[in-house]
Order: structure tokens, then C-alpha cells, then sequence
């Protein structure tokens, strides 16, 4: 028997062989989602680097590993505490978008302190990216390109966007991939309990701008659904100071002609209100819910001070008193 | 909601083309060239999922399947579950060997094969099913080139011999 009589007849035992192709991918599909929940988020966008999380996210980001943030000189290194989320952001310039916004939201101490971006809670990062914002994870909104890569067993990172796929939602162009991309803002723990309340999250910028969803173990069409019911704001509280839920009364504006119409936010959630509150300039200093309180973007606001349609200064204090929202928020995901 | 795909973003869909034209055949050499078919579906799956995440460098190479084997290999020696004994993998198939028969597929190869020692049936597969060059055989199964040929040229001999035998 020559190679070539050999090559067909092993060929046709082989074929013999029961093999579940389907059975297969879906296994694949599911090694990839759980690796990728282990990884971290960081981002290297056309040679800034920054971290990318949420209160627990920027502590996760970490690992026990250093993660090489490509940035002026920059790098980060530090522990988890929590290592479901995130993931790991390289993109060459080249794949970035033109007038993407890169958006990180972490405590802000944690954040400038850990990967070296100044104080500053915006910063200006060069024509590609328009801004990074640096917030309280709570009340912060925000989404940006995150490519995640895992790190967990892998060999390490690498430039690419693994499965990742244009779209168009509501008339602007975003890159979508149910494994890769993330929702950056408020609380992380657990992640569904942000896309429970989608009404919360994010905006499209004017342009081309990218939509990150981190669906935890959504498909990517549910994903484009949640897209598709982001309730836009003005992008103007993007260029302001950060998102706080609380801030200090000394920071409040006193002086001044008034000139802000106070919005009536009562029945409303604390998120929402903080929202609505820093979107017509006022400054949050009282929520009523306790520090940590893994609910309180969930709290119904029953009272506010000032009233509902008074006129003040802009910059001028707005506090809360709150209750527990009646039932939990908490969604559980998703397929 | 519109959905409307841009250009010049792709990945999923020839990452799917590659993974249905490459799979069931990766599955089948590992599966009978290492005698364990749920571990080479495992390894399989595993290897896929790491060409997966690394798609974009994976899919430039020259023949991206050899990744995948390369991987898969990896996978199975690491979790030491190959079973080396071709005699003990020959009586352990006797049960699948009536679907062989039903398929109209020569036995006598298959048996043949089950008499090659496991580095020599590894070869052949991977060279003849999986159609890798002897290059890319050797990298999968870890030795030099000169060293995968003669172990291919000595698998060829045997099982010329086990076929005629069975003639």
C-alpha cells in the first residue's frame, strides 16, 4: 500500500469516528466565558495607559501579577480581592477608533495612586482618546473599549480583538463581542445587578463612538438589547468634575445667580437621582444610605432638600433622604 | 434596534469557518492516535478555545490547525491521561468495531493501526488524517524531524506488514 492508498483508507476510519461538532463549540464557547471572567481590566490606548473599573474591579485588575499598562512610563502592579471580574485592555493605536472615548471609572485615589494618572479626574490623552474619566465607581456611568484578555492560565496578553464585531445601535457604530467587552461603571458586585438597571448606564457620544457591555454570561444579542435600551444623557457631565455620590458640603456654591431649576427626583433611585442631580449642575451631599451599602444605587429617594422646582446657584448642594428599594434589583443575567 | 454589521471587523465568522472545517478531524487523530476520545475531545476543546483568544496571531500562521494540534497534545500529555498501551486500546475498540464494519471501512487498517506502537500510530495520523507536514509533525509530537520521518517510515513498514499478514 503506497501513501497515497494509506492517506484514504486511514482517512476513511477516521471518518467513522462519532464526533460532536456542535457539543464541541458550545464547550469551547464555555471555556472561553469562564476564563474570561478571571481576567482584569486595564487599557493601553495609543500610549496612555489607564485602569478601568469599578471599586472592586480596580482591585482586581491587579491579580497577583504586574500588568504592563503601556502609558509614559507607567506600569501597575498589586493584589485582588475579587477575581470574577475583568480584564485586560491592549490596543494598538491603530485599531482605535478616532474619537473614542476611553473611560475609567475606579476610585479615583486607587486609580491616580496605583497607575500614575495624575490627580486629575479628566484627563486629555491625545487625539484618539478624548478623555479619561476617573470617578466614584457608585455613581459613575461611563463605558469604553475594553478589550479583556485572559490572564488567568493563559500564556498572556496579546494585541487583538478576539471576536469582536462592528454594529450599529440606535445609529452609532460600536464594536460588540459577547466575551470581550465590558460595562464600566457603578458597582461590579455583582455585575447583572448594573444591567438589571440599564436606564442608569452610559450614553453614546456624538461620532463614532464604542459601546462596552460586559454581559456576564449574556449572549451577544441580549447584549444589543441592553444596548439598544441605554437611556442616553448629556455628554456634557463627561467633560465636568467626577461623578460622586456624595460630595462635601464646602464644595457647594453659595454665591451666584440662580439659575439651576431643581429636578424632582423623588421616587426615583439613588443612582438616577445623583444622575439627574450632577446632569443640572448640583452637587450630591447627603444620600442617606450607609458607606458600602451594596444597595444603595437601589434606594428609592423619598425627600430631597431643596424642593423639587426651586431656582439656585449652580454648583449648589442637593441632599437625599432615602429608603431601601422594595425588592431586590439584582438580575440574574442572562443565559 | 438596528443591527447592521461593519466592514473590516470580523474575526467570529472565520474563526467558526475554521473551527467547523478543523474540529471533528482534530477530535479523530487525537482520539485514535492517543486512545482516549472524551480526553481528545477535552484537549480539543481546550486548544480551540485558546485559538480563540488568540485568533488574530493564530490565524496568520501557515497552517493554523497545527496550533490547534500542537495545543491539544499539550493538553493531553499535561493531564497524563494518553493511554499508551496499543494492545490494551485494541481490545477496548473491539465494541466500536461494528460501526466500523457498517461504514464499509477496511478493519484490517484499523486494526493495523491499533498494532503500531503510539509514537508510530500518533505519527501516521497526524501526518496522513491530520495532513501536517513532517515538520509540523514533529513539533506536535515534540522530537526533531529526522526523528518524526524515521518513526513515520517505520510505521509505514509495519503496518504494510500487518496488512499483507491479514491478506
Amino acid at each position: 500500500m503506497n501513501e497515497d492508498e494509506l492517506r484514504a483508507e486511514l482517512r476513511l476510519v477516521a471518518e467513522v469516528v462519532p464526533v460532536d461538532a456542535a457539543g464541541g463549540r458550545l464547550a469551547v464557547d464555555r471555556l472561553v466565558r469562564r476564563r474570561r471572567r478571571r481576567v482584569a481590566i486595564t487599557a493601553a490606548v495609543s500610549g496612555i495607559g489607564l485602569l478601568a473599573g469599578g471599586a472592586s474591579m480596580a482591585q482586581a485588575a491587579w491579580g497577583d501579577r504586574t500588568i504592563d499598562v503601556v502609558s509614559d512610563g507607567g506600569g501597575a502592579s498589586g493584589t485582588t480581592t475579587q477575581p470574577e471580574v475583568v480584564g485586560l485592555l491592549y490596543l494598538l493605536p491603530s485599531e482605535l477608533p478616532a474619537g473614542m472615548e476611553v473611560v475609567a471609572v475606579a476610585p479615583s485615589g486607587t486609580v491616580s495612586a496605583s497607575v500614575g494618572i495624575p490627580g486629575s479626574p479628566t484627563q486629555a490623552t491625545g487625539p484618539d482618546v478624548r478623555s479619561i474619566y476617573v470617578g466614584e465607581p457608585r455613581a459613575a456611568r461611563g463605558f469604553g473599549l475594553v478589550i479583556d484578555e485572559p490572564i488567568g492560565d493563559s500564556d498572556g496578553s496579546e494585541l487583538s480583538l478576539p471576536g469582536a464585531r462592528p454594529v450599529e445601535v440606535r445609529g452609532h457604530r460600536a464594536v460588540l463581542s459577547a466575551q470581550t467587552f465590558g460595562i464600566l461603571g457603578a458597582t461590579f458586585s455583582p455585575a447583572n445587578a448594573f444591567l438589571a438597571t440599564p436606564d442608569l448606564v452610559l450614553r453614546w457620544h456624538e461620532g463614532p463612538s464604542i459601546v462596552s457591555l460586559w454581559g456576564v454570561g449574556m449572549s451577544d444579542v441580549e447584549l444589543l438589547a441592553v444596548a439598544a435600551s441605554l437611556r442616553e444623557v448629556d455628554a456634557s457631565a463627561w467633560e465636568g468634575p467626577p461623578l460622586h455620590t456624595t460630595a462635601s458640603p464646602e464644595q457647594c456654591e453659595t454665591d451666584g445667580e440662580p439659575a439651576v431649576d431643581v429636578p424632582n427626583v423623588v421616587g426615583r433611585s439613588l443612582a438616577e437621582a445623583v444622575i439627574v442631580s450632577h446632569e443640572v449642575g448640583l452637587l450630591v451631599v447627603g444620600t442617606g444610605v450607609p458607606d458600602g451599602d451594596p444597595n444603595a444605587l437601589e434606594s428609592i429617594v423619598v425627600a430631597q432638600e431643596p424642593p423639587a422646582g426651586s431656582r439656585v446657584v449652580g454648583g449648589s448642594c442637593i441632599g437625599f433622604r432615602t429608603e431601601p428599594a422594595p425588592t431586590a434589583t439584582t438580575a440574574g443575567g442572562g443565559g | 434596534m438596528v443591527l447592521q454589521a461593519l466592514p473590516d471587523m470580523g474575526g467570529d465568522e472565520e474563526f467558526e469557518a475554521f473551527f467547523a472545517a478543523t474540529y471533528p478531524r482534530v477530535v479523530r487523530v487525537l482520539g485514535l492516535g492517543w486512545n482516549d476520545q472524551p480526553a481528545a475531545e477535552e484537549a480539543t476543546q481546550e486548544a480551540f478555545a485558546r485559538a480563540f483568544r488568540r485568533w488574530s496571531r493564530v490565524r496568520e500562521a501557515a497552517r493554523p490547525d497545527a496550533y490547534v494540534y500542537v495545543t491539544a497534545v499539550n493538553v493531553l500529555r499535561r493531564r497524563a491521561r494518553i493511554v499508551e498501551d496499543p494492545v490494551a486500546s485494541a481490545a477496548e475498540r473491539i465494541g466500536e468495531r461494528d460501526a466500523v464494519e457498517e461504514a464499509g471501512v477496511r478493519i484490517a487498517v484499523r486494526l493495523a493501526i491499533d498494532t503500531l506502537p503510539p509514537r508510530q500510530r500518533q505519527a501516521v495520523l497526524l501526518r496522513y488524517v491530520a495532513d501536517l507536514p513532517v515538520s509540523e509533525v514533529a513539533e506536535v509530537m515534540g522530537c526533531a524531524v529526522g526523528t518524526a520521518k524515521s518513526t513515520l517510515h517505520r510505521a509505514l513498514r509495519s503496518l504494510n506488514v500487518e496488512l499483507e499478514n491479514e491478506r
